[in-house]
């Protein structure tokens, strides 16, 4: 079942790459096709602003969550002996569950308001609604990882309390230049 | 019974401190702060939907994954490699040349990313090997990399100054332009404070080379598409012919093309600058969306408003209201770094700043001398870190390079203090 849902979760991951791919493509595009040819795309803002940030933003929030990218001030945290801490970080954990839920609960209802609506895009005659519906989607997903991880917590595997540059620091890798550094020399 | 208005803020504080992630504990508190100002459950559910979508759903927020995109591509392509062997050929035979090197790598290599941390992994990885072959202290290494790392900050493309533009509605194509003269002027206070350093404590940068006029020459031929990138990316910015947006998307795809063609950047490669990029954008966004909340709990409230009169009212020299913003954001980026920093307390300090006659664009780039120092500084400082893992520096000895070496960010913020028209200017110079 979990399998499943990581399976599904990582497809949501790549939607997110494949937009902000798509975004930097159509921004190229439409950018040359204005200033070069004179004939801008038109739909190319509306299309990047009401569908492929927002599903580049949402359909990654769980891989961002999975990654630790959620920066906490850990200053203090740090600092309380281990008896101590695990309480706090269970209490923390259920906190963002419950918040995030909070989101979830809160997107699905602007969601099926507009659905409701049928507002569409100003030039383009499509709805606006599917924009909306990627917020539940991403939120849920990642409201599931941060559901999945509770148990971990005690054990400090909770990805809520990985630090991005922490594993780093232990594991002496470093993201884009690790792999770029190969192709360097 | 009515709660009173500043409890939002108390939970926010302590929810930081008990470690709940920076976007929660905005959202939480906003949560609080919107339901104690309405007590209509309706109205909380209906900010959070609304403040999710319109936080993200914005072509003018695009930049921020392009700019992000763009220092990946850039990183991962090899250019920052090419950039600091060239420019050490020319200084190799200055004491702490390497040094100075590195600082001019930083700032070129600033003009094709916006990510300073981008910035600091990529010099961390190239100019520290080189520097420790030389004999050079690792403090003095590990310092010139980290506090270098920060101009990508000041210089445009920049991920934070968009933020900052974002956030306060100020013209994102000025405030970039207006990273420039600043950018150059820390360069500058950073060189002379290595070249201070090595003259004091010579031991520090034992080496000097020669390097014959044809190599240096020859140096200089494969950081030409790196030029050619910034020139674009300037040109397009300063004149306005292209949007900050396409600017970006612009640049993201020819720091790609130019890794390609040059056989540096893989297929692979592409899928992990992206990757990266997903994971950076969301995080930068989740917390903007937590900033929203709360900040539409702080427009209903009338906070801002109120902290503002009163502000004015007890009639302390504007100055002063400055020097003190300055010192509380310095306390406060100690513990946390830039883009969350930005988006927790502009606004309470934006409102009270331009009451005072202050210019956004001048304290949006004093906002950014402020993150610069958090950044590098003792006990929570992202580039500090950074450097130290990717290099494999012990955390400490980077401190004692960048605690001497920020003296050069300190500086540049003084002068600016004094003579605004050092950011003002070219600015003013477009249309």
């Amino acid at each position: 079942m979990q399998k499943l849902l990581m399976k599904c979760e990582s497809v949501l991951n790549y939607l997110a790459l494949l937009a902000i791919f798509i975004i930097m493509g159509l921004t190229t595009a439409d950018a040359i096709g204005r200033y070069v040819f004179n004939r801008p795309i038109g739909w190319a803002y509306e299309i990047t602003e009401k569908y492929l940030m927002v599903i580049a933003i949402f359909l990654a929030a769980s891989y961002a969550y999975r990654r630790g990218a959620y920066i906490r001030v850990t200053f203090f945290v740090d600092r309380l002996p281990r008896q101590t801490r695990t309480p706090v970080n269970y209490f923390v954990q259920v906190l963002s569950i419950l918040f995030s839920l909070l989101l979830v609960v809160a997107t699905t209802k602007r969601a099926i308001h507009m659905i409701a609506s049928g507002t569409t895009l100003g030039l383009l005659d499509y709805p606006v609604w599917p924009g909306y519906v990627i917020l539940p989607i991403g939120l849920f997903a990642m409201s599931l990882l941060m559901l999945f991880d509770l148990p971990r917590v005690r054990t400090g595997n909770s990805s809520l309390f990985q630090e991005e540059f922490k594993e780093e620091f232990t594991t002496g890798e470093v993201g884009e230049e690790n792999r770029g550094g190969a192709g360097q020399e | 019974m009515k709660l009173p208005l500043g409890l939002p803020f108390i939970v926010m504080v302590l929810a930081l401190l008990l470690g709940v992630p920076i976007p929660f504990a905005l959202g939480i508190a906003g949560v609080l702060g919107i339901w104690i100002v309405t007590g209509d459950w309706n109205m909380v559910l209906g900010v959070l939907g609304m403040e999710s979508f319109s936080s993200t759903a914005s072509y003018i927020m695009t930049t921020i994954p392009m700019f992000i995109l763009m220092a990946h591509f850039s990183s991962s392509g090899g250019l920052a490699r090419d950039l600091y062997t060239g420019v050490s050929k020319w200084v190799s035979h200055i004491r702490g040349g390497l040094a100075i090197a590195t600082v001019f790598a930083c700032m070129i290599f600033g003009a094709m990313s916006g990510a300073s941390v981008a910035a600091a992994s990529v010099m961390a990885k190239i100019a520290m090997p080189e520097m420790r072959r030389f004999g050079y202290s690792e403090p003095l290494a590990a310092g010139a990399i980290a506090v270098g790392s920060t101009l990508d900050i000041l210089i445009p493309p920049s991920v934070a100054i968009v933020v900052y533009g974002i956030v306060t509605q100020t013209s994102i194509s000025k405030l970039l332009i207006a990273g420039v003269v600043p950018g150059f002027v820390l360069a500058i206070f950073l060189i002379l404070c290595i070249l201070v350093w090595v003259t004091i404590r010579p031991s520090h940068a034992p080496k000097t080379v020669h390097v014959s006029w044809a190599e240096r020459c020859r140096a200089l031929v494969r950081i030409w598409p790196s030029f050619l990138l910034i020139l674009m990316v300037i040109v397009l910015l300063y004149t306005g012919i292209a949007t900050p947006t396409e600017v970006g998307a612009l640049g993201a795809a020819a720091s790609a093309v130019i890794g390609v063609a040059m056989g540096r950047l893989s297929w692979t490669g592409i899928v992990e600058a992206i990757k990266e990029t997903a994971c950076t954008t969301t995080m930068i966004f989740i917390i903007l969306i937590g900033a929203n909340i709360f900040g539409a709990f702080m427009s209903l409230s009338g906070v801002p408003q109120q902290v503002t009169a009163a502000a004015i009212e007890m009639g302390i020299n504007r100055w002063v209201v400055i020097i003190g913003i300055v010192v509380v954001y310095f306390v406060v980026s100690m513990f946390m770094d830039e883009i969350p920093l930005m988006l927790l307390t502009l606004q309470l300090t934006f409102p009270l700043i331009i009451k005072l006659g202050f210019d956004p664009i001048w304290y949006g780039v004093l906002s950014m001398m402020m993150v610069s120092m958090g950044l590098v500084f003792p006990p929570v400082g992202m580039i500090a870190f950074i450097v130290s893992g990717t290099a494999k520096v012990n955390l400490m000895k980077v401190y004692q390079g960048t605690s001497v070496l920020v003296i050069a960010i300190v500086l540049t913020t003084v002068i600016i203090m004094i003579f605004p028209q050092i950011v003002l200017w070219l600015p003013s110079t477009m249309h």
